[in-house]
């Protein structure tokens, strides 16, 4: 038998659509309200106050491009983080999976790829929103949805490997603390990174929202060379967590 | 819609109270169950003093006591459930029961074929012959303590199902198949019926013991009538405690025996399940201690422990979520954990805990896992396993909206859905109330009597002497007894046991005294109970005692030891 069988990513993919369709409305909802509320509160109310342009860019865009970014974290990690402990640890579903003809990789891959195309798809959302704040849609933009999709991945494997370590739920405060907020603001998504402290600017180079925020404004306001290298950058990320992510889960699920 | 459901009468004598139910292939429908009603021979009506039609869909043993209308004592209408069961593959639907005291002219001359039709549109048609039920009975409990003596065996109860006489020519066979699967089910009904009720009394146990002397194998129909001269007695309310070992024996041999197969489950082939020295280590705790255990395929092994014997970690090394230290681990001729993936996917695991997806429908939580198991037909699987479950009226329910039975019933549907060849139940009527319990036993009877190899861990001795064709006694990581539910209690516990119950200081005198004179002697909650007490000499068993059948319960404790862990 092939190590990952597309029967098997299938079939625990096709439990997460089941779920999904109990709950999108509400996923939805929460997903297009979110950018207008930011955009109204940051885009005009910064913007009109304190800040005109950033690089050229009407302010209520730049944050709008960069809120791509915001999306895709918050809508990869976190239910990533929850969803897999809550399933494998108050639900036992993952006892039942495993117990069918599936593999730890091949469920650990399913549910990443879930997420990715979730958030990747939930990413172009605030894209969609800046429309109606004057942002002109450019064929460059239909890369999004591929860049929140690779970025999604490496972050929804992010937070299996997060689920499989911790010992209780509470202890996702921990995790959203050290690394989510801080990776989601120094992003470059509501101010730009060139006016941080040089260490600062170097670290955010790491930062696979920063990448994602730049490849976003490529979309929309031309791309460079360098993007090549974030893209691969973010590639990069998206394999070495789901590596990460199948062995703390395979030592958390098989004993 | 029609075909006609048949009655037969059998000899009749006048003098005896007779029961005719009718049993047709309609499912239980509010409107159907009125149809039945409306059908029942008119001249057959004229004698009969009263009819009651009770849908099938309410549970067997009727303990919440919907089946109304129900103007008869509640023991006769469970003496109907177990003779009619609820076959999920044909489900009978309602029973019309007459009362007569008409002579046999009169009676056959009313009884025709019922070639009525239902009137909804879920009636299904009724085979001739299939499902009807004619059960006569004697009426006079003096005429049953006969039975005691053994040499009256024409006023036993006398059960005659049609297609144990199935019409010659085409379909035969299939009848025969069929009846089997009804007797089966009767007798499950039985067993259940008489563990809820309680214990056996002397009648009922003179009963299986005349049965039990009768010279040749004993049939189906023979394993039947067993059952129900139990529930006869039963109902003439003598007095009884519980199940008695060698019925609950008898009937799971009867019911291991896969009669749709047509196999015989003791004729046994390649092996489900070789297991040989397990061992499984949790940092310093030895969880499995060189197991050796071998599960023949078309049986039902009950796996029998206390709490950290190793049971559950046994079931999660057949799935392949353990990995074992040592030993060699073979499930359906798949070495593990090397081959584990096309071993699960012949292999239908029902767990402890309930892991259904509650905000998703019943029809989606079956597709998902009829999907991870790589089942073809999705919908035909689906299909098959509500009907299982019994929730084809609420495949588009949420399981959050279901009851806890229906819940569990799903449960075990989804374990179903690839029609596995092996199952792994996993204590699966742990914490279940009473009514929810038996309805699994008869699902997972109905399992078994397909030929399905069952493996079951069980910490519930009623559970394992109720379903399994045999029983390992496991503690500590090891198997420390194996064989027939009967034959264990034979071989470790004998074949009585006297339980004592007197204040806390008596009770350690005669325990003293009882072991003294080398008997075994094991704690029974307020009392003691002295084990094999058949052997004990003059003065050893108290006069106060109270003798009863030795269980599966004093040969558990007697081999995993009276402390919990």
């Amino acid at each position: 038998m092939r190590r990952l069988e597309p029967a098997a990513i299938g079939g625990v993919m096709s439990r997460e659509v089941a779920n999904f369709r109990t709950y999108w409305k509400g996923t939805t909802f929460s997903s297009v309200l979110e950018p207008v509320v930011y955009l109204l509160a940051f885009g005009l109310g910064l913007g009109a106050t304190l800040v005109d342009e950033v690089d050229g860019v009407s302010y209520i865009q730049f944050v709008g491009t960069g809120m791509v970014a915001t999306a895709v974290i918050f809508s990869s990690a976190l239910p990533s983080m929850f969803g897999t402990f809550v399933k494998h640890r108050f639900q036992n579903t993952y006892e039942a999976i495993l117990a069918a003809p599936v593999d730890v990789e091949e469920l650990v891959t399913a549910e990443m790829l879930w997420i990715g195309l979730r958030a990747g798809f939930y990413g172009c959302f605030p894209l969609i929103v800046t429309f109606f704040f004057g942002l002109d849609p450019t064929p460059g933009m239909l890369l999004v949805p591929l860049f929140g999709f690779v970025t999604a991945l490496g972050f929804a494997g992010f937070g299996v490997a997060m689920a499989a370590t911790v010992a209780k739920i509470d202890q996702f405060n921990y995790v959203t603390a050290l690394f989510v907020t801080p990776l989601f603001l120094i992003a470059g998504t509501f101010f730009p990174i060139d006016g941080l402290p040089e260490g600062v600017q170097v670290a955010a180079q790491f930062n696979p929202l920063h990448q994602l925020v730049e490849l976003v404004r490529g979309g929309a306001f031309g791309y460079e060379a360098i993007d090549l290298l974030r893209f691969a950058g973010l590639v990069v990320f998206a394999l070495v967590m789901w590596r990460i992510a199948i062995s703390r889960m395979s030592k958390r699920l098989i004993d | 819609m029609g075909g006609g459901g048949q009655l037969r009468v059998g000899q009749l004598d006048a003098r005896r109270q007779l029961d005719v139910e009718v049993v047709g292939g309609i499912e239980a429908h509010p409107q159907a169950v009125r149809a039945r009603a409306e059908h029942v021979p008119a001249a057959l009506a004229d004698l009969i003093d009263e009819v009651q039609v009770v849908p099938a869909h309410l549970d067997p043993l009727d303990v919440g006591g919907k089946a109304k209308p129900d103007h008869r004592p509640r023991h006769v209408a469970q003496l109907e459930d177990v003779l009619l069961g609820d076959d999920l593959g044909q489900r009978p639907v309602g029973r019309v029961l007459s009362r007569h005291r008409a002579g046999p002219d009169q009676l056959e001359a009313a009884v025709e074929p019922d070639r009525a039709g239902g009137g909804a549109g879920r009636n299904q048609p009724i085979e001739p012959g299939q499902q009807t039920v004619v059960v006569e009975r004697p009426l006079d409990p003096r005429v049953d303590r006969r039975l005691e003596t053994g040499d009256d065996r024409e006023r036993r109860p006398r059960l005659r199902r049609d297609r144990l006489d199935p019409p010659r020519g085409v379909g035969a066979e299939e009848l025969a198949v069929e009846s089997d699967h009804l007797a089966v089910e009767a007798v499950q009904r039985a067993q259940s019926e008489v563990a809820v009720l309680g214990q056996l009394g002397e009648a009922e146990v003179a009963v299986v013991g005349a049965l039990e002397q009768r010279p040749d194998r004993r049939g189906l129909e023979e394993d039947v009538r067993l059952a129900l001269c139990v529930q006869f007695l039963l109902a003439q309310r003598l007095h009884v405690q519980r199940p008695d070992p060698a019925l609950v024996q008898h009937g799971a041999s009867l019911t291991g025996r896969p009669a749709a197969a047509g196999r015989d489950w003791q004729d046994r082939g390649v092996a489900a399940i070789e297991l040989s020295g397990v061992v499984k280590r949790f940092g310093p705790i030895t969880a499995v201690d060189g197991l050796d255990l071998e599960v023949p395929e078309g049986i039902c092994l009950g796996l029998l422990g206390p709490n950290g014997a190793g049971k559950s970690t046994t079931m999660r090394l057949l799935t392949g979520q353990a990995l074992a230290d040592a030993g060699e681990l073979r499930v359906l001729g798949h070495e593990l954990p090397g081959e584990s993936k096309p071993a699960r996917a012949k292999m239908g695991v029902v767990p402890q805990l309930d892991n259904l997806d509650v905000d998703v429908t019943v029809e989606d939580n079956l597709a998902v896992y009829a999907r991870l198991y790589r089942v073809e037909d999705v919908g035909a699987a689906v299909d098959r396993a509500l009907d299982l479950a019994r929730l084809r009226d609420r495949r588009r329910d949420a399981v959050d909206e279901l009851s806890g039975g229906m819940r569990r019933r799903l449960l075990l549907a989804r374990g179903l859905v690839h029609e596995p060849h092996l199952v792994l139940l996993d204590e699966p009527t742990v914490g279940l109330d009473p009514q929810i319990r038996t309805e699994l036993w008869t699902l997972i009877g109905q399992l078994k009597s397909r030929g399905t190899t069952i493996l079951m861990s069980t910490h519930y001795i009623e559970e394992a002497e109720r379903l399994a064709d045999e029983v390992a006694v496991m503690t500590h990581g090891k198997i420390i007894a194996r064989g027939r539910p009967a034959e264990l209690i034979s071989e470790h516990a004998g074949r009585q046991t006297a339980e004592i119950y007197a204040p806390p200081d008596r009770l350690v005198e005669l325990r003293a005294d009882a072991e003294s004179a080398g008997l075994r002697v094991r704690p029974a909650g307020p009392a003691i109970a002295i084990v094999g007490s058949e052997a004990a000499g003059d003065g050893h068993v108290p006069e106060e005692a109270v003798i009863r059948a030795a269980t599966l319960e004093d040969v558990f404790v007697l081999l995993t030891g009276e402390e919990a862990e």
